[in-house]
């Protein structure tokens, strides 16, 4: 056990070595620098040749590279170019805000989404069944900022049940006003659900036909009972595996969500240094969010190993 | 089969976190707001610097604006007002500007203000080689006569100091501070003091009790809150959890005329939209050409359809119809296909003309004019092909090298306006134009105190470009500020920022 997750944890450290280049490469073959994204139609020679010294761009690119990432294994993410300020300092409040909402449509999302699923594959084919899994299926059709946009008509413009936008308000935090995450989160489960929904319904058909469920229906034991302990924990298994990695998702993918809502997390951070090329910024946002998806995945397969004890890790 | 202890644990786990969300979403009941009122301003775009001659976005600038002072400011209806300078003076010639400094000025870490910051903030805007060090004469020296008496002296007539005087990136830094702090804190004498700054989300203004102008600012607190959406931004106007939105968006400005809360406040400013023609370029090194291309543009038709009507008419050049020199005798001709016609065929284009117009969504409505555009320059024979490019590289890789491009421009005082693009190797003349009368007139202007020889030199060249077209310029762009109908005295500037000394709740 122990040599598999020491195996696991160095071949995470590669990948995110990997991501760290490709993200570099990447934004050096993206036109346009930092200092034309700041200096915009402002921008004359001169004043791009003063911005790039002072944010030390006239270094060659493999310079800014190594320098950036022996500073990274010494745990220093560097400076912002745009906002001038150390990156472990930005970075903190936003994982935090990003986290919160995450749970959030999490605990919103999972349940309803574990509940439909369940009821749908148990009953396949029925009008239920069909209802399910269509609203699912639009759910996850519809891109965020359609679905984000609509809620926002419907609850805040018209229904005024909820503020138009998530920005938090001086003196406050995500969990004092929990009313700003119910739209962006609303927002995820639209897209979370169907996936969920549709796993656990595939997997609930599969088990719903093993001999050992047909034996507790034939015994007589009530359905509730069957679905509960004998259906239901069967079925979860690879359901928890898509959970972990909409989690990683979760954090990666809220760009759109964050930015639709303008709440302040991680994926309107994303957005803002992509649009102004904040290199240090965007690698870091990159590598916290590979690393989700990474840690959140090795989790998923230890859940997987404690749930079902035919697998074991040497 | 019994349940095993993972799974157990993992539903106890859903359990939980179901029953807190619950319990959060409960809990949020709306806590009432204080006595005293925030205004709280909604912004689109996000931090850069709030270092004054370094400044380049709007929430910088207005952040600077509500936490230092300018030695003049130029009001919203372009009258001059004595800020940290009370009187200032020319000697003959122009060539030596003295201001008279207010006394008893303090800044806001406890400074005096005095000669010294005046001399630090202009050497400095120099060193630092601000936006505005590129339109400004250099002072061969700046001279304090005293503690509170400034001298600016130039050896050559510069009578349009105080166009530069006034702007935003001339707002006093203390000479005390280590220069590196100016990014990210605010030290001015200014009606405001900024109480938290969290990048990317809000910044919170107190009022400076010991502002030197009695009784203003009228607001205790005020706080500036970035907003990502533009939708995001109109909803949260109408729905009060803001009370002003700045730099509205056209699209947006119906909707919130609409609401019976909410109103719309659109001011003429000097912020306009252009047509860049290479004059070095065939076809447009052919001024029957370029004649042709002015008398295609239907300005009313752009106005309309890139702007909802909003804005003003601009006539190729960008001085506007309200300022003082503005000259009402060079006018282009109106939309005129036949007119365009008969050029193109005399420039040797009696098929019709094809161009190549790039664009690009980088900010104002340049696609849409540049769409309205090949609509109505269709009838006259000129068959535009629109090429919209990335926004990425727009303004590095599109504007200046190619040789049709769209442009949108900010206000500026009418001879930075005519100078920044128009004289010979201007750095941003992008349509590398040149011509000696205009060269020498602007040098005329530059050392002209009194208004009817200013009005004779600018009229002159307004007929001189209007005649020539290196671009079309036809439409003024509007600033428009989103408000709750309770707000009162917030009035958009001449330079696309605003005022918060004035502003009020009904």
């Amino acid at each position: 056990m122990l040599r598999f997750l020491i195996a696991r944890l160095s071949m995470i450290g590669v990948t995110l070595l990997v991501v760290s280049g490709v993200i570099f490469v990447v934004t050096e073959i993206l036109p346009g620098d930092v200092a034309q994204m700041m200096l915009k139609q402002e921008a004359t020679e001169e004043r791009l040749a003063a911005l790039r010294a002072e944010l030390g761009l006239d270094r060659p690119a493999h310079v800014r590279y190594l320098d950036w990432i022996g500073g990274v294994v010494r745990g220093d993410f560097g400076d912002s170019y745009v906002q001038k300020q150390p990156i472990s300092e930005i970075l903190p409040r936003r994982i935090g805000h990003s986290l919160v909402l995450a749970l959030f449509a999490l605990a919103l999302g999972v349940p309803v989404a574990v509940a439909a699923g369940v009821w749908a594959g148990v009953r396949p084919d029925t009008l239920w069944d069909r209802v399910v899994s269509t609203v699912g299926l639009v759910g996850i059709s519809l891109p965020e900022f359609v679905t984000g946009v609509l809620l926002m008509l419907v609850l805040a413009s018209t229904l005024h049940w909820l503020p138009p936008s998530s920005h938090i308000i001086s003196g406050s935090t995500p969990l004092t006003r929990p009313e700003i995450l119910v739209m962006p989160a609303l927002t995820l489960t639209g897209v979370l659900f169907a996936y969920i929904m549709r796993m656990t319904r595939a997997n609930v058909m599969e088990v719903m036909q093993t001999p050992y469920v047909r034996t507790a229906v034939l015994k007589g034991l009530p359905m509730r009972q069957v679905i509960l302990r004998h259906v239901l924990p069967n079925a979860m298994l690879p359901t928890i595996t898509i959970i972990a990695t909409n989690f990683g998702w979760m954090l990666g993918g809220l760009i759109i969500v964050e930015n639709v809502f303008s709440y302040p997390g991680l994926g309107q951070l994303l957005l803002r240094s992509i649009q102004t090329r904040d290199v240090p910024l965007l690698e870091a946002l990159s590598l916290l969010i590979a690393a989700t998806y990474a840690l959140s995945n090795l989790l998923a397969d230890l859940a997987y190993t404690a749930l079902n004890p035919r697998i074991r890790y040497a | 089969m019994r349940l095993s202890n993972g799974s157990v644990r993992l539903l106890m786990m859903i359990a939980l976190v179901a029953v807190m969300g619950a319990l959060i979403a409960a809990c949020g009941e709306d806590e009432e707001e204080g006595s005293s009122r925030t205004l709280r301003i909604g912004m689109l775009a996000d931090y850069d610097t709030l270092d004054p001659p370094k400044l380049l976005g709007l929430p910088g600038t207005i952040t600077v604006e509500a936490t230092y002072d300018v030695l003049v400011m130029r009001n919203p209806d372009l009258t001059l007002q004595p800020m940290l300078a009370t009187s200032w003076e020319a000697n003959d010639d122009a060539s030596e500007w003295t201001f008279k400094l207010r006394e008893g000025v303090r800044f806001a870490h406890g400074k005096e203000f005095t000669a010294e910051d005046v001399i630090y903030t202009f050497n400095r805007m120099f060193e630092v080689e601000s936006a505005l060090a590129s339109v400004m004469a250099k002072p061969t020296a700046i001279v304090a006569v005293d503690d509170y008496t400034v001298r600016f002296e130039f050896g050559t007539p510069n009578a349009v100091l105080l166009e530069s005087i006034v702007k935003y990136h001339a707002h006093i830094t203390p000479s005390d501070v280590d220069p590196a702090r100016f990014a990210l804190e605010t030290f001015g004498t200014g009606p405001f003091r900024m109480t938290e700054l969290v990048i990317g989300e809000r910044a919170v203004f107190e009022r400076n009790e010991d502002y030197w102008w009695e009784g203003h600012p009228l607001v205790d607190k005020m706080e500036y809150i970035f907003l990502t959406s533009p939708e995001a931004r109109a909803e949260a106007l109408k729905a009060g959890t803001i009370d002003v939105v700045f730099d509205l968006e056209i699209s947006s400005i119906q909707t919130i005329e609409d609401h019976p809360d909410t109103k719309v406040i659109v001011a003429p400013s000097g912020s306009y939209m252009a047509l860049a023609m290479d004059v070095r370029e065939a076809p447009f090194d052919d001024i029957l050409v370029r004649k042709a291309m002015q008398a295609a543009t239907d300005r009313e038709a752009i106005l309309q359809g890139a702007q909802f009507g909003r804005g003003d008419i601009a006539y190729d050049h960008p001085i506007p119809p309200t300022a003082t020199v503005f000259n009402d005798a060079c006018l282009p001709p109106g939309y005129d296909p036949e007119l365009a016609k008969s050029l193109l065929t005399r420039a040797g284009y009696p098929e019709g003309l094809d161009v190549t117009l790039y664009t690009s969504t980088a900010g104002a409505a340049m696609v849409e004019m540049a769409t309205v555009f090949k609509e109505r320059a269709a009838p006259a024979g000129i068959n535009v092909e629109i090429v919209v490019v990335s926004e990425d590289n727009y303004w590095a890789d599109t504007w200046m090298k190619k040789p049709f491009t769209t442009v949108w421009w900010g206000g500026r005082p009418p001879y930075e306006g005519i100078s920044v693009v128009y004289v010979t190797g201007a750095a941003w003349g992008e349509s590398f134009y040149s011509n000696a009368r205009v060269d020498e007139l602007l040098e005329i202007a530059f050392g002209q105190g009194d208004l009817e020889d200013q009005k004779e030199t600018f009229g002159e060249l307004q007929c001189i470009i209007v005649d020539e077209v290196p671009r079309i310029i036809p439409v003024f762009r509007p600033v428009s500020l989103g408000l709750r109908n309770d707000v009162q005295g917030m009035d958009p500037m001449w330079d696309g920022t605003m005022t918060v000394h004035r502003v009020y709740f009904e």
